[in-house]
């Protein structure tokens, strides 16, 4: 269960703490105050993660101005990716009410193999996962910005077994037909009904059928345990695993389940054979909100300024009934927005999440329904190369590995809920080589929580490493672990009343960027634009207008 | 992509200040044009090439501009991704330009990719009277941080205004690995090809 928090909503925009991030010689001139306050802006964006970055970049190709500010001194909000002295400063100094029990810790490893220069790490909040299927990724790719990324593969999906020491610890979830009828550990008749239960829950070439048990409130454990299935519970597991829920089988709604599934293998072999998903270089989510603000920018229609926020909304409808002022003239005179710089600013619409606007969002409040996870990012001394191996070059550069409720044991208790392991490699350039990055989620469980982290991964190193190295006997160490508890299934708040002040739900990412961002962002931009025609589309190179006047 | 030979990739960035005159010199070296009245900070494009023939060999030198956000210092860390050279632009008619370039060096340092071409250059030699930077504190700065080549220039009068740029494409063909395909940021093997054509249709569905 969750928390409930309002103050420290109001600290976040109310206050002037010093961040230790910032840098005191980054200062305004008079001259580009000016600029800022000579234009009546079609938006202010407050915050630069996925959903404002993406409406940025979309409204600035649509023409429209847009001043994009984020109250830290770098981008991507729930995305950042940050250095190591970055990371340590934002764990004294998180100002986000759902996240809590920040924990930044080192260990002590043998010389030589400990961490490297600050800067050489690149490490986001949230893994970033796109499945190839996503809308995120068919925008970027329709917009043409996927030039400025680089995709790597996540390849393997693992299931971990710890119980079985001899053998292959990480047991390969089988994508494929093939995979399934080559598996070794199968019995043939366990091969058929895996094949028929896939089939009644992602259908045939692609079409969902749909099962009559969808709707009937039963869970993905009672649906495969069923009589006309009864498999075992290591392959329920590995269905389990591809659906990227937290919940354990037996509380995962069959319906819910079945979309995840088929959401995986709609997106295998996209973009090649073997995975159904990817990463981008350099901490995902944060690399696809930074070249999403450079397209923003590019366009000349929006302006960036970091370390600054909206610290007061006056709307102009406030003082008089709507309906006496004629539609473009309410709209002409603007919102007065005040930022933390002291500028005072005008523009036609607002978009922000509530710890970004200066408004109190009861909806947004936390609830006592919210899920608690806990959410760890691990650096280890270990390439861990065995994980990105693939049938088909190139190499993986993520994985996933899956581990069941009750594989891993800590002082006698064993995890009542399963952990998911994401795994990245040097070659997405967020470490060093040598070492690796090493997401971990998990819900919230009344009994322990981040001390499982550390003993799932010491195992992970244990089994894995001592594969790798064979009698050299190196195992892998753990470098640095970040851990942290926060809150996710947040109810989206209520749209403002006036149609112009744009209140974004919080987002928190767990492995997956969601696709349904996308969804949230073209409802602001149809309010703004009138329409979601061409959205993110690039336009011919204008001249841009001069500032002050209308566009559009 | 239908040409024998793929020319080869050469990405340069162009930072410093604003309003020294990086995308007068970009257009001046590019198109060979200058616009007095254009002072936007306003590109419109992502990068301009310029296709160059050096010793027979074919290359597409992509010169990426600010589109503006140097201006409150937000340029992000992607996009000093995979350059192999950076132009350091200041404005010699303007002191607080100059002052400024310290931090830009930084900055460079901390985004770029290790041993990338660094080039500091004071542009608007033309103007004259309101010089405000003696030659030699550029040297003395571009030493300092490491720019192997400091150079002053004119977009305006095409005063060395091509030096730099032809300079850069001339350090990194001569240092060596500045090209090498193994470095980091120039390791597309491993690389998923997402465009369209790369799609295929349906997916692969396990049934």
């Amino acid at each position: 269960m969750c928390w409930v928090d309002v103050t420290s909503l109001l600290d976040t925009t109310t206050t002037n703490t010093p961040n230790p991030l910032v840098d005191p010689s980054r200062s305004f001139s008079a001259m580009n105050i000016e600029a800022l306050d000579q234009t009546v802006w079609d938006a202010v964006i407050a915050g630069t993660g996925l959903r404002e970055s993406l409406l940025a970049a979309a409204l600035a190709r649509a023409g429209k101005k847009v001043l994009h500010l984020d109250q830290n001194p770098y981008y991507g909000e729930e995305y950042a990716a940050l250095s190591l002295d970055e990371l340590e400063a934002w764990t004294q100094n998180v100002k986000l009410s759902h996240i809590r029990s920040v924990q930044y810790k080192t260990y002590p490893v043998p010389e030589g193999s400990g961490l490297k220069k600050s800067r050489s790490y690149t490490l986001s909040l949230s893994p970033g996962l796109l499945y190839t299927a996503s809308p995120i990724l068919s925008l970027l790719i329709k917009s043409n910005l996927h030039e400025s990324l680089e995709f790597l593969k996540v390849g393997g999906w693992f299931v971990y077994d710890a119980a079985t020491p001899l053998s292959d610890p990480l047991k390969r979830v089988p994508n494929t037909r093939e995979d399934i009828f080559n598996d070794k550990t199968l019995d043939p008749r366990t091969k058929r009904v895996v094949v028929r239960a896939l089939k009644s829950m992602v259908g045939s070439e692609g079409v969902n059928l749909g099962t009559a048990a969808t709707s009937s409130g039963l869970s993905l454990q009672q649906y495969l345990e069923q009589p006309s299935f009864r498999l075992p519970s290591s392959i329920i597991v590995a269905f389990t695993s591809l659906t990227l829920l937290h919940n354990l089988p037996s509380e995962l709604p069959l319906g819910e389940a079945e979309e995840r599934i088929k959401k995986h293998f709609d997106s295998l072999g996209r973009f090649g054979a073997g995975f159904s998903a990817v990463i981008s270089r350099y901490a995902s989510g944060s690399e696809l909100v930074q070249v999403l603000c450079r397209a923003a920018a590019v366009t000349g229609n929006a302006i960036y300024v970091l370390e600054n926020g909206i610290v007061d909304i006056q709307e102009p409808g406030s003082v008089s009934p709507p309906i006496q002022a004629l539609p473009n003239e309410s709209t002409e005179q603007g919102i007065r927005l005040s930022l933390k710089s002291g500028d005072v600013v005008r523009t036609r619409h607002v978009v922000g999440t509530a710890s970004n606007l200066p408004i109190t969002a009861p909806a947004d409040q936390i609830s006592s329904e919210s899920t608690g996870y806990w959410m760890s990012i691990y650096v280890v001394s270990s390439p861990l190369k065995q994980i990105f191996q693939t049938d088909e070059p190139p190499p993986a550069a993520g994985a996933i590995i899956y581990v069941p409720a009750g594989s891993i044991e800590v002082n006698g208790y064993s995890n009542t809920n399963p952990m998911y392991v994401v795994v990245h490699s040097s070659d997405t350039g967020e470490c060093p080589d040598g070492q690796s990055i090493l997401y971990i989620s998990m819900k919230e469980t009344s009994s322990g929580g981040a001390e499982f982290f550390d003993a799932t991964v010491k195992s992970l190193l244990q089994n894995l490493t001592s594969q790798e190295s064979g009698a050299d006997n190196t195992a892998g160490h753990i470098l640095l672990s970040v851990t942290f508890k926060t809150c996710a299934d947040l109810e989206p708040p209520d749209q403002s009343s006036s149609g112009r002040v744009h209140l974004l739900s919080r987002h928190v990412p767990m492995i997956e960027i969601p696709d349904s961002l996308v969804e949230q962002t073209m409802e602001i931009y149809e309010k703004i634009v009138g329409s979601r025609d061409a959205f993110l589309e690039k336009t011919a190179p204008q001249e841009p207008e001069p500032p002050g006047e209308k566009s559009g | 992509m239908s040409a024998p030979e793929r020319p080869t990739v050469i990405k340069a960035l162009l930072i410093g200040p604003s309003s020294s005159g990086k995308t007068s010199l970009l257009k001046r070296y590019v198109d060979d044009v200058f616009e007095p009245d254009d002072t936007t900070t306003t590109i419109g494009v992502d990068f301009r090439e310029k296709k160059l023939t050096i010793n027979k060999k074919l290359y597409r030198l992509l010169l990426h501009d600010t589109a503006g956000q140097e201006r409150f210092r937000t340029l992000t860390s992607s996009y000093y991704r995979g350059a192999h050279g950076i132009l350091l632009v200041y404005d010699i008619s303007n002191r607080d330009s100059f002052l400024s370039m310290p931090r830009w060096f930084e900055e460079a340092e901390r985004f770029a990719p290790e041993g990338v071409i660094k080039i500091l250059v004071g542009n608007k030699t033309d103007r004259t009277a309101q010089r405000a930077v003696k030659a030699s504190e550029g040297e003395e700065l571009a030493k300092k941080h490491g720019a192997i080549y400091f150079t002053e220039t004119s977009a305006k009068t095409r005063d060395h205004a091509k030096e730099p740029f032809q300079k850069l494409v001339d350090v990194v063909l001569s240092t060596p690995g500045a090209l090498d395909p193994n470095r980091v940021v120039a390791r597309k093997a491993d690389v998923v090809d997402v465009s369209a054509q790369a799609q295929t249709q349906g997916g692969g569905c396990a049934c």
